[in-house]
């Protein structure tokens, strides 16, 4: 039986992840180090729930001078509904709970 | 966390600023901005070489989206090509050869696999079709050129022992002749054990026929011809020569010579020629394949000549310039 499209185990941690804090937006950083995903599989992830309309972006601006805008994530209605459809199927394997690095100038 | 070199930091920063800019110029407008969002979060990490880690999620996702897509498509051309590259060469090795059935059944499968795994390559990055759509594709393509390898295979394989090896019976046409007195008698009987695959044998009747009548063409002949079916190809041509000195006319003997110099032992296609153009001239072309032979010969094997002429002319063109006779 193939697998359905997005229903990867990295893509269901990602979904876990945004669906724990449906409201508020999220940034690609700290997704990652929570995931424990690099750059180059959580931003494919991120661009397909996008364009599925799963998850609602936005340009946040800039906290401080001379940084650029950051990009921010959160579900829609729809992907949260289907987050959770795809976690009653098949919870996440693994979830990377680290403490944010310290190298994130957040 | 420790830092490196002013000078390793700012060359981690370059690398990451190339990357993602020569990204960012080779992939589309959507993964641009993706690109652009991922750039968003670099600036906020503080060290070069963690900048330079995240930059290489910008080739990652131009890959998934774009990349692999153009690759795939290139990949599925030149399959394509391939396959019919192999369809090709195929076609070229099966006339050659002359093991059509096999050589075309393998040509088949490996043709017709490399088209079917280009499209599905490609079917999978669009569609992703599912297992049993893969299968449904897949299959027909293999079980009708297994079905054709292994048939075309077993009939090889058996003409090959018959034909070379000369060790299986053929189909048992004759009967052995009531007495053995003359030569004619030994004839027959060589030609019997020769249909009931017993070449040995056969070769002993041949001899006894010309010890009895040392001038018998045709034992010389077919005393030849079992040999060539066992590849004594020497032995052979010494049985023709005194045949054909024997009777200068005669067809079977001029067209087994021919083919062998032509085919099979000592090559030497213009002695061939003579040989057919003797056949021919001796009324045996309509009895015999020889134009087709002579076509060969005359352009030194197979050849894009070859194929011309037998395009252009069909096979009689391989009797142009020989000398016809009256009733041939």
């Amino acid at each position: 039986m193939p697998r359905a499209p997005d229903a990867s185990p990295q893509t269901r941690l990602i979904l876990d992840l945004l669906g724990r804090d449906p409201t508020n937006w999220q940034y690609g950083y700290d997704l990652s180090r929570r995931s424990g995903l690099k750059s180059g599989t959580l931003y494919p992830i991120l661009a397909r729930l996008a364009n599925r309309g799963w998850l609602e972006t936005c340009w946040t601006a800039s906290e401080r001078p001379g940084l650029p805008p950051r990009h921010s994530y959160r579900l829609t209605a729809d992907g949260a509904q289907a987050a959770a459809a795809a976690l009653q199927q098949a919870p996440p394997s693994r979830v990377v709970t680290r403490a944010f690095a310290a190298d994130a100038t957040t | 966390m420790t830092r490196l070199p002013a000078w390793l930091e700012r060359a981690a920063d370059a690398a990451a600023d190339r990357l993602l800019a020569w990204t960012a110029a080779h992939t589309g407008p959507v993964e641009r901005e993706w690109l652009e969002a991922l750039r968003g979060e670099l600036a906020r990490l503080d060290s070069g070489p963690s900048r330079l880690a995240w930059a290489l999620g910008g080739p990652r996702l131009a890959w998934t989206f774009t990349w692999r897509r153009q690759m795939l498509g290139e990949l599925r051309r030149a399959s394509l090509g391939v396959g019919l590259a192999i369809g090709m060469l195929t076609l070229v090795a099966a006339v050659c050869l002359r093991g059509i059935g096999v050589t075309l059944g393998a040509g088949l499968v490996l043709g017709g696999l490399a088209v079917v795994v280009a499209s599905m390559r490609v079917r999978r990055a669009w569609l992703r079709p599912t297992q049993w759509q893969r299968h449904a594709l897949l299959a027909p393509v293999v079980a009708i050129g297994a079905l054709f390898a292994v048939g075309a295979s077993a009939a090889g394989s058996a003409a090959a022992q018959t034909d070379t090896q000369c060790t299986t019976a053929h189909p048992a046409e004759s009967v052995p002749p009531v007495s053995l007195v003359t030569a004619q008698d030994y004839l027959a009987l060589g030609d019997y054990d020769y249909e009931r695959g017993d070449c040995e044998k056969a070769i002993d009747d041949y001899s006894h026929a010309l010890a009895i009548d040392p001038g018998f063409a045709a034992a010389y002949n077919n005393r030849a011809y079992t040999a060539m079916r066992r590849q004594d190809y020497a032995a052979a041509l010494v049985d023709l020569d005194r045949a054909i000195d024997l009777r200068p006319d005669y067809v079977a003997a001029l067209m087994n010579r021919g083919d062998i110099y032509n085919y099979y032992y000592a090559i030497d296609r213009q002695r061939a020629v003579a040989d057919y153009d003797r056949v021919i001239a001796a009324g045996g072309r309509r009895a015999t394949s020889v134009c087709g032979h002579r076509l060969l010969a005359t352009h030194g094997g197979w050849s894009p000549g070859v194929l011309a002429d037998l395009l252009t002319q069909g096979v009689d063109a391989g009797c142009t310039g020989a000398q016809h006779s009256p009733s041939s």
